[in-house]
C-alpha cells in the first residue's frame, strides 16, 4: 500500500495521459482527521489512491515498551478514540493471561456493558459522520442525541467521556456508579424508540441507497452490518444490565505487576475491527517489544483495491463506510 | 447627440473593445472571456434596438451555449494555463492585412447602399407572431429552412456521438482483425 | 404594512414632471441601483440569518444567539468580519478573472431583478419576453464560476467549476420545460400578463397536475442551478472542500456567498410568480366576502409571504437529504426529469414514487424538529454554569485537599510520580527537623504539570495515604501556559498530624 511515491511539485498542470492527481488531505474536510491521500484522477474517475501515512504519528509502540504494565493500557485510549474502552480492554486481558489473574465476575460484566455501549456511540458517531460526508448534516446532531447519553453514563461511572481509563489489570479502577443501572435503562428505551429516525433520514432514504449501493464491494453491508451490530450490542446490554452480580470490583494483583518471559498476544472486537495486542516479554516490569494490529490500518488498505474505477463521491462513501479512525491508523 | 446615441456608442466601443482584445490576448482563457464580452455587447445592442427576443436568444445561444462549450474544451485541453508563443511577424502582418481589407470591403458596401429611413408601419417584435412565421407554411415561412436546421442539429449530435464513444472490447478485436 | 403598489408609476410622473425624460431617465437608473444594491444587502443579512436559524431548528439546536437580541445582528457581525478580512489571491491564479468573476455572478443577480414583480404595478422593467429573458441571463451565471473555479489554479477549484458547468447547463432544460408549461397555460411570456391570468386562481390549483408536476420539477431544476444541496456537488464541501470558491476569501467570497442567496431569492420569486401568482391575492372562485378580505393584505405581503415560503422549502431540502453523486445528478435530469430513454412507465413510475416517499419521510422527520422546538438540547453555556451538573467522579485535574488548618496528607513518599505514566507529577522534598530534633521528610512543593496529564487516576490509586484527589473542574483555558503547571500544596501548608 505504502510505497515511496514522489511528492508532486508542479500540481497545476494535468498528468501524462490527462491524468489529474490530487492531494486529499492531511487538512481536508472529508478525511475525518489528517489522513493524506495522494488520488489520480480521469476526470472525475479514480485511477488510483495512495494513502500516505505520517502525520500524526507518536510510536505509540516504542513508548509503551518504556511504560509499565499498568501504565501502558491507558496509551491505548489514544489510538482508537472512539473505542477507547475496549481497547484498554485487549490490553488489560493480555496482563491477565499473561500472569493468570482472576478476574471477579462483576467486573466481567461492567466490563462486557461498557465495551458494548462504547460500540454503540462509535456506529452512532458513524453515522453521522457517513451522512455528513455523503451531504446530510441533520442525522449527525440526531445522532449525538443518543451518544450523548452513552457519554453521560460513561462520565458518571468512569469519570471522563472519551478516554475512559476505567479498567485495570484484575478488574475495574473503582465500582460503578449507584445510577448506573437506571441510566443505561434509559438510554435503552430512548434509543429504541429513536432508530426508526435514522431509518428515515439516512439508510431508507432513496438518495443514501444509491450513493451506497454498489459503492465498494463492502459498502452495502457494512451499512446494513453496523445496524444490525447496534441492535446487537442493545441486546446483550439488555441481558446483562438487571444481572450484574454482587461482589469485588477488582481482583487481587502484586503491586508491581511482571509478565514472565514469553510472548503473548490477545484480541478484541473494536468497534471498527479486531484489535491485537502482541507483547515479547524479557520478564521485566516493561514490555520489551509491542505491537498493535489496529483494524484501521487493515481496513485502510482495501481502500484502493474497493475505489478503483469510481467517482471522487462513491470514495467518500467508501472511506465513511470504513469509519476509519486516523490515529488508529497513524499510531 | 442624445442619450440614446451615447449608449449606441458605448456599446459599441465595449464590443470592438472586447473583439480586439479577444484576438491580441495571449490566454486562450482570456480569449474566451472577451469573446463572451463582445457577444454580450451584441445582445445589448439588440436591446438597445427593443427587439428583446433577438437579443434573449443572442445570450442563450451565444453566451449560455456556444461560450460555455468553448471554455469547457479549454478546459479539456492540456496546457491552457500557459500562455502561448506570441505569432510569427509574417503571420501578424497577414491576419492585419485581412482584417483591413475586411473592414474596407464592409465600409464600402454600407458607403454605397446606405441606411435609409424606412416610413412602414413600425416592427411588431412579439413572440407569438415569431412563432407564427416560424412554423408558417405559406410563401414567407421559414418551416422548410427550420427542419434542415433542425435535421442538420442531429446529424451533428449523432457525429459528436460517435466520436465520443468508446470502442468496446469487441470493435478493438474487430478492427485489429481487419487490419491484418 | 406599508404596501408598493403603485409607487413606480408615482415617482416617474414625478420626475416627468420636474426634469427633461434624458435627465428623469438617468435619475431612475440612479434609484434603480440604489435601491436594487440595498435589497440585495438587506436580503443577504436576512436569508443568512434564516438559513442558519432554518438549520439549527432542524439540528435541534438554538443556532445563532448571542449578538442582538435572538441573534438577529449575527450576520451584520459575519458581514463585518468578512469586510475586514484579507482577500488572498493565489500567487499563479490569473488575477484578473480571479477578481472579476465574483462580480460577473453578482452582475448577473442584479439583471435578474429587473422584470421580478414585488407588488402591483412595482417592477422595475416589464419586459414583453419577460419568462425568456430570466432563463436567457440566468444561463451567464455559470460563466461567472467557471472562471472563478479556472482562474484560482486549484485542482478542487478546477473539478467544482466543471461539475457545476455540467449540472447548470443541463438542468436548464427542466427549469425551461417547467417554466413553458405555465407560458403554455398563459399564452404569454410577460411577466405582468402572467400574473393577470391567475387572477381567479393560482396557475399551482387550476393547472391541475400539469401544473403541479412542473411545480416540483421547477424546483428540483432551480436547487440544482443554484448549487444548493441536494445538488451542491460544484461546492460538496466533503469531496472538494469549497468547490469553485476554494481559494477565495474575504470580500470576495462574500460577494459568492450572497450571489448563492440571491440566486434562491430570484428563482423563488420567479416559482412563486409563476403557480402561485406572485402579488395576486388568493381568490376561491365566487366566494365574494373571502376573496374581499384577501385583497386587503398588501399585494407586496403576498409576494414576498409566497417568496419566503419556497425559500424555505428550499432550505427544508438542503438540511435534510444527503448529496447526490456526480452521474446521479446527471441520470435524475436525463433519465427521471426528462424522460427520454426507455424505460418502461411502470419501472418508472415505481422508481419516482418510492424515491420520493422516502424523501418525503425524511422531511417529515425534518420538519417535526422543526416545528418542535421543545426538543432542542442545546445546553447554553456559560449562562448554565450555575445549574452544570458535573458528575462528581469527573476527571478534570488532580488536585490536593487542605483542611482548614492548612493541613494535608501527602508525605512525600513519590509513589505518585512513580505511577504517572508521563511524568505529569513531580514531588520535591525537603527535610525538616521536628521540635525533638528528629529530622524527618515532606513535602516542598507537588508540581503538577495539567497540560501533560492524561487523567488516567493511576496516582490517586497509587497514593498510600489520600492526599491527592480528582477535582471536577474543566475550564482550563488560560492564556499563558506557565499557568498550567501548579504547586498542589497550599504554601506555608504542613502534613497533618499523624500521618506517617
Ligand atoms: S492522572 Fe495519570 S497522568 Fe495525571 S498525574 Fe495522575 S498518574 Fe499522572
Amino acid at each position: 500500500m505504502y510505497n515511496q511515491t514522489e511528492i508532486i511539485k508542479d500540481t497545476s498542470e494535468l498528468g501524462a495521459d490527462g491524468e489529474l492527481v490530487i492531494n486529499m488531505g492531511p487538512q481536508h474536510p472529508a478525511t475525518h482527521g489528517v489522513l493524506h491521500l495522494v488520488v489520480t484522477l480521469n476526470g472525475e474517475t479514480i485511477k488510483k489512491i495512495e494513502p500516505h501515512l505520517g502525520y500524526i504519528h507518536r510510536s505509540i509502540e516504542k513508548m509503551c515498551e518504556s511504560l509499565t504494565y499498568r501504565q501502558f493500557i491507558y496509551v491505548t485510549s489514544r489510538m482508537d478514540y472512539l473505542s477507547s474502552h475496549i481497547n484498554n480492554l485487549g490490553c488489560a486481558l493480555l496482563v491477565e493471561k499473561g500472569m493468570q489473574i482472576e478476574v471477579p465476575d462483576r467486573a466481567k460484566y461492567v466490563r462486557v456493558i461498557l465495551s458494548e455501549l462504547t460500540r454503540i456511540a462509535s456506529h452512532e458517531l458513524w453515522l453521522g459522520a457517513m451522512a455528513m460526508d455523503l451531504g446530510a448534516f441533520t442525522p449527525f446532531f440526531y445522532a449525538f442525541r443518543e451518544r450523548e447519553m452513552i457519554t453521560d453514563i460513561m462520565e458518571d461511572t468512569c469519570g471522563a467521556r472519551l478516554t475512559m481509563n476505567y479498567i485495570v489489570p484484575g478488574g475495574l479502577m473503582y465500582d460503578i456508579h449507584p445510577d448506573f443501572q437506571k441510566k443505561v435503562k434509559a438510554f435503552i428505551t430512548q434509543f429504541k424508540s429513536k432508530v426508526t429516525e435514522y431509518e428515515d433520514l439516512v439508510t431508507n432514504n432513496v438518495i443514501f441507497q444509491s450513493r451506497t449501493k454498489g459503492v465498494g464491494i463492502l459498502s452495502a453491508e457494512d451499512a446494513i452490518s453496523y445496524g444490525k451490530e447496534m441492535n446487537q450490542s442493545i441486546r446483550i446490554i439488555e441481558q446483562l444490565i438487571d444481572n450484574i452480580p454482587e461482589g469485588d470490583f477488582v481482583g487481587k494483583t502484586k503491586n508491581v505487576l511482571k509478565l514472565p518471559k514469553g510472548e503473548f498476544y490477545t484480541r478484541v472486537e473494536t468497534a471498527r475491527g479486531e484489535f491485537g495486542v502482541y507483547v515479547v516479554s524479557e520478564g521485566g516490569t516493561t514490555p520489551h517489544r509491542i505491537k498493535f494490529r489496529s483494524p484501521g490500518f487493515s481496513n485502510l488498505s482495501v481502500l484502493n483495491h474497493i475505489s478503483v474505477g469510481s467517482k471522487i463521491g462513491d470514495l467518500m462513501a467508501s472511506m465513511g463506510t470504513l469509519d476509519l479512525v486516523i490515529p488508529d491508523i497513524d499510531r | 447627440m442624445n442619450t440614446s446615441t451615447i449608449i449606441f456608442y458605448a456599446i459599441a466601443a465595449l464590443i470592438l473593445g472586447a473583439a480586439i482584445l479577444a484576438v491580441t490576448t495571449l490566454k486562450i482563457f482570456r480569449s474566451a472571456i472577451w469573446l463572451l464580452f463582445s457577444l454580450v455587447g451584441i445582445a445589448a445592442l439588440y436591446f438597445w434596438m427593443q427587439v428583446e427576443f433577438i437579443a434573449a436568444i443572442q445570450i442563450v445561444v451565444y453566451v449560455g451555449g456556444i461560450v460555455v462549450l468553448i471554455i469547457f474544451s479549454i478546459f479539456l485541453t492540456q496546457q491552457s494555463g500557459k500562455e502561448m508563443a506570441k505569432p510569427a511577424t509574417s503571420k501578424m502582418i497577414f491576419s492585419a492585412l485581412a482584417a483591413l481589407f475586411g473592414t474596407g470591403f464592409t465600409f464600402n458596401l454600407i458607403n454605397h447602399y446606405g441606411f435609409n429611413n424606412i416610413s412602414a408601419a413600425p416592427f411588431n417584435p412579439s413572440v407569438d407572431e415569431i412563432g407564427m412565421q416560424m412554423l408558417s407554411t405559406t410563401s414567407h415561412g421559414f418551416i422548410l429552412p427550420f427542419e434542415v436546421v433542425s435535421m442538420l442539429l442531429l446529424a451533428a449530435m449523432v457525429g459528436c456521438i460517435v466520436i465520443a464513444m468508446k470502442p468496446t472490447e469487441a470493435t478493438i478485436v474487430h478492427l485489429n482483425k481487419k487490419e491484418d | 404594512m406599508f404596501s408598493l403598489e403603485g409607487i413606480t408609476t408615482n415617482v416617474q410622473d414625478w420626475l416627468l414632471m420636474k426634469f427633461n425624460p434624458t435627465m428623469a431617465l438617468a435619475i431612475e437608473c440612479v434609484i434603480v441601483i440604489l435601491l436594487s444594491i440595498s435589497l440585495f444587502a438587506i436580503l443577504g443579512l436576512v436569508l443568512v440569518l434564516m438559513e442558519r436559524k432554518v438549520a439549527a431548528h432542524i439540528q435541534i439546536r438554538l443556532g445563532p444567539n448571542r449578538v442582538g437580541p435572538g441573534g438577529m445582528f449575527q450576520t451584520v457581525a459575519d458581514t463585518l468580519k468578512l469586510i475586514m478580512k484579507e482577500g488572498l489571491t493565489p500567487d499563479k491564479a490569473d488575477k484578473f478573472l480571479f477578481n472579476l468573476a465574483p462580480f460577473v455572478v453578482m452582475m448577473v443577480g442584479m439583471l435578474l431583478l429587473a422584470p421580478i414583480a414585488f407588488a402591483k404595478n412595482f417592477q422595475i422593467w416589464d419586459i414583453n419576453i419577460g419568462v425568456l429573458y430570466i432563463s436567457s441571463v440566468s444561463s451567464l451565471s455559470v460563466i461567472g464560476i467557471l472562471m472563478a473555479g479556472w482562474a484560482s489554479n486549484n485542482k478542487y477549484s478546477l473539478l467544482g467549476a466543471m461539475r457545476s458547468g455540467a449540472q447548470i447547463v443541463s438542468y436548464e432544460l427542466s427549469a425551461g420545460f417547467a417554466v413553458l408549461t405555465i407560458v403554455v397555460l398563459t399564452g404569454s411570456l410577460q411577466i405582468s400578463e402572467i400574473i393577470n391570468a391567475q387572477q381567479n386562481g393560482w396557475w399551482i390549483f387550476k393547472g391541475h397536475i400539469p401544473a403541479v408536476i412542473a411545480f416540483v420539477l421547477y424546483i428540483i431544476a432551480v436547487t440544482a442551478e443554484t448549487n444548493r444541496a441536494p445538488f451542491d456537488l460544484a461546492e460538496a464541501e466533503s469531496e472538494l472542500t469549497a468547490g469553485f470558491h476554494t481559494e477565495y476569501s474575504g470580500m470576495r467570497f462574500a460577494l459568492f456567498f450572497l450571489a448563492e442567496y440571491i440566486n434562491i431569492f430570484i428563482v423563488c420569486a420567479i416559482g412563486a410568480t409563476l403557480f402561485f401568482g406572485g402579488w395576486m391575492p388568493l381568490h376561491i372562485g365566487n366566494w365574494e366576502a373571502f376573496n374581499h378580505i384577501m385583497d386587503y393584505i398588501p399585494s407586496s405581503v403576498w409576494f414576498m409571504g409566497k417568496t419566503f415560503f419556497l425559500i424555505f422549502l428550499i432550505m427544508w431540502f438542503r438540511w435534510t437529504f444527503p448529496r447526490l453523486r456526480v452521474d446521479q445528478l446527471l441520470n435524475l435530469e436525463w433519465k427521471y426529469l426528462l424522460p427520454i430513454r426507455n424505460m418502461f412507465l411502470k419501472e418508472y413510475i415505481t422508481d419516482v414514487l418510492t424515491g420520493v416517499t422516502s424523501l418525503l419521510k425524511g422531511m417529515r422527520k425534518t420538519g417535526y424538529y422543526f416545528t418542535h422546538s421543545k426538543e432542542i438540547i442545546t445546553e447554553q453555556y456559560p449562562d448554565n454554569r450555575a445549574t452544570l451538573l458535573m458528575s462528581d467522579r469527573f476527571k478534570g485535574e488532580v488536585v490536593m485537599p487542605h483542611d482548614a488548618n492548612n493541613e494535608h496528607t501527602c508525605t512525600g513518599c513519590t509513589a505518585c510520580e512513580l505511577a504517572c505514566p508521563n511524568g505529569t507529577i513531580k514531588v520535591v522534598t525537603k527535610f525538616e527537623t521536628s521540635p525533638e530534633g528528629k529530622k524527618k521528610k515532606a513535602i516542598d512543593a507537588l508540581v503538577y504539570r495539567l497540560e501533560l496529564c492524561t487523567m488516567c487516576n493511576l496516582c490517586i490509586v497509587a497514593c498510600p495515604s489520600d492526599a491527592i484527589k480528582m477535582a471536577p473542574n474543566f475550564e482550563h483555558s488560560v492564556f499563558d501556559r506557565t499557568k498550567l503547571t501548579k504547586v498542589l500544596n497550599q504554601p506555608g501548608s504542613k502534613i497533618r498530624e499523624g500521618i506517617e
